[in-house]
């Protein structure tokens, strides 16, 4: 038996790019870029060690409006691929977007079915999105050409998918995380109201993500370490 | 503001040095309090977006989640000689579970490293006194740390400790299953509790209080952990588990160096009993040689 404990991070950024976003993404993304040496000097601070950690970019916006609905990344593997990661992130850029509502659920959906680790003997596996969005029904541009398949039909088996303590079929209950830095409306205030293991910041468009903010998330991801 | 049930809040909840938990303070009656949201199970509110068959598997996570923690919470408060925080009210609030406790005036960690030791003394005894008791009503709290003793200073001037955070407790006959993750820190971990969750068979019991309770009596007594190998292992519990000894520092008066060498055992069975080590500050011992509970029994002699 292997002495060492093993602490594994998996994180999945949501990122909302539609135009909306224009006047805060730069900031979402320093703080993407940031992430991993901020955790870990807090962590070193607490006396704590990271054994790995690992993040993956989802960028999302509109099937029904946009070209590039949704794009995502492979886990970056930091701070081995920390260029690569960056540039991933650096190649963002906030357009399009069409009416409000953006798709959000659907980018949820894929953070959800990551490929997240399955070793270490205590994990966490992190989705933090940034949208300044209400998001449309799951299912909203499934006669889009882009849609793809194998969706959650409706926000009921979204839910499944999340699960509980007594069901987990793609996210362990106990490693999972959801943090919401979204606005107060639809369907992010229905998840934080019907799933477990969220934390909502709520947001108001056009602002960014509040410096106190970006310290809690880091400091609440260190402490449930 | 908001108001939660009756609670008005004086800040917005956050979750500033909390794992993922939200907390605040609020006022009712008059009264300060400090208040907790609990993220996991969450009440779901919105019926018409979950099929009936969700809707009542999430409702009987709930109930469950509910009845266990209300008897949870009055056991710990019987249990509560003053130093237990008084978990005050226990509810659900739309989709999510609140806890409400007294509020403490708690002093900085600053303060308490220069505090007398006969301050410190006295708040080892008094954690020693209602962790036994906690224990004797069959409750473990698993997340004993720094972080969650509040010291406060009382109108004579002496210092003394509560023990705060009971989201990890557990009664000790229905113990977390072996594949699941204990939560706690890491710096505090006993070792079986390492083992159990890296070979996923065994159990914890209340002697993973009682280890991490030497650790943290020796951070008290000297501001660090015990010593170990610290180029070889990250946490105590490795260094355990890699067969080495901890070191207790010798700054520490020789009775608690003792006691605390004694908490610090690797083998939970050889772990010394709180109600033991009570005994013992008190200067009797009701434990044989042999390790066996006695009463009234002295090892026989020759015939």
């Amino acid at each position: 038996m292997a002495l060492k404990m093993t602490y594994n991070v998996d994180m999945c950024f949501c990122i909302d790019a539609t135009g909306s976003m224009g006047p805060v993404i730069s900031k979402v993304k320093e703080n993407a870029i940031s992430f991993y040496q901020d955790v870990t000097r807090e962590m070193e601070r607490k006396q704590k060690s990271l054994d790995h950690m690992r993040v993956r970019v989802i960028v999302f916006r509109d099937y029904v409006a946009d070209e590039e609905p949704m794009m995502v990344s492979r886990f970056f593997d930091l701070p081995a691929q920390a260029v690569q990661f960056e540039a991933c992130i650096n190649s963002i850029e906030a357009n399009g977007g069409g009416d409000e509502p953006e798709d959000g659920l659907e980018a949820l959906a894929y953070a959800i079915r990551s490929d997240w680790t399955k070793e270490g003997t205590k994990r966490r596996n992190i989705i933090v999105v940034w949208t300044d969005a209400s998001t449309h029904a799951i299912g909203y541009a499934k006669e889009q050409p882009k849609y793809p398949k194998g969706m959650p039909a409706d926000f009921n088996e979204l839910t499944k998918w999340w699960g509980d303590s007594q069901m987990e079929p793609y996210i362990k209950n106990a490693a999972k995380r959801l943090v919401l830095f979204a606005p107060d409306a639809p369907y992010w205030k229905q998840i934080t109201s019907t799933w477990n293991n969220v934390i909502h910041y709520p947001s108001t468009a056009g602002k960014g993500l509040q410096e106190y903010t970006y310290k809690e998330i880091v400091d609440a991801i260190c402490n449930s370490i | 503001m908001r108001e939660i049930n009756g609670y008005q809040l004086e800040t917005e909840l956050k979750t500033t040095n909390s794992g993922f938990s939200k907390w605040g303070f609020a006022r009712k009656n008059n009264r300060s309090y400090f208040i907790k949201e609990l993220i996991d199970p969450v009440y779901p509110v919105y019926e018409d977006l979950l099929d009936p068959a969700t809707l009542a598997h999430k409702r009987k996570i709930c109930q469950m989640f509910e009845d266990h923690n209300r008897l949870l919470y009055q056991c710990i408060n019987n249990s509560s000689d003053g130093n237990l925080v008084h978990i005050e009210d226990f509810f659900r609030h739309g989709s999510h579970y609140y806890m409400v406790m007294e509020k403490v005036d708690a002093i900085s960690l600053e303060e308490v490293r220069r505090i007398t030791n006969e301050d410190k003394l006295r708040i080892c005894k008094a954690l020693v006194h209602c962790l036994g008791k906690l224990h004797q009503n069959g409750i473990v709290h698993a997340d004993i740390k720094l972080d969650n003793i509040l010291f406060r200073r009382l109108p004579s001037g002496k210092v003394t400790g509560k023990v705060i955070d009971f989201d990890n407790c557990f009664w000790e006959k229905q113990p977390p299953s072996p594949d699941e993750e204990i939560h706690g820190d890491l710096v505090y971990m006993a070792p079986e509790t390492f083992v159990m969750m890296q070979m996923e068979e065994g159990t914890i019991t209340r002697a993973i209080d009682v280890f991490a309770l030497g650790i943290l009596f020796h951070q008290i007594f000297t501001g660090r952990p015990p010593g170990f190998d610290a180029s070889k292992f990250d946490y105590p519990f490795e260094a355990v588990l890699g067969g080495e000894r901890l070191i207790v520092s010798p700054e520490i008066p020789d009775e608690w160096r003792q006691l605390i060498d004694r908490m610090l055992a690797g083998i939970p069975e050889k772990r010394i009993d709180l109600s033991e080590a009570e005994a013992l500050l008190r200067g009797k011992s009701t434990k044989t040689e042999y390790g066996g509970q006695a009463a009234y029994l002295i090892p026989a002699g020759d015939l």
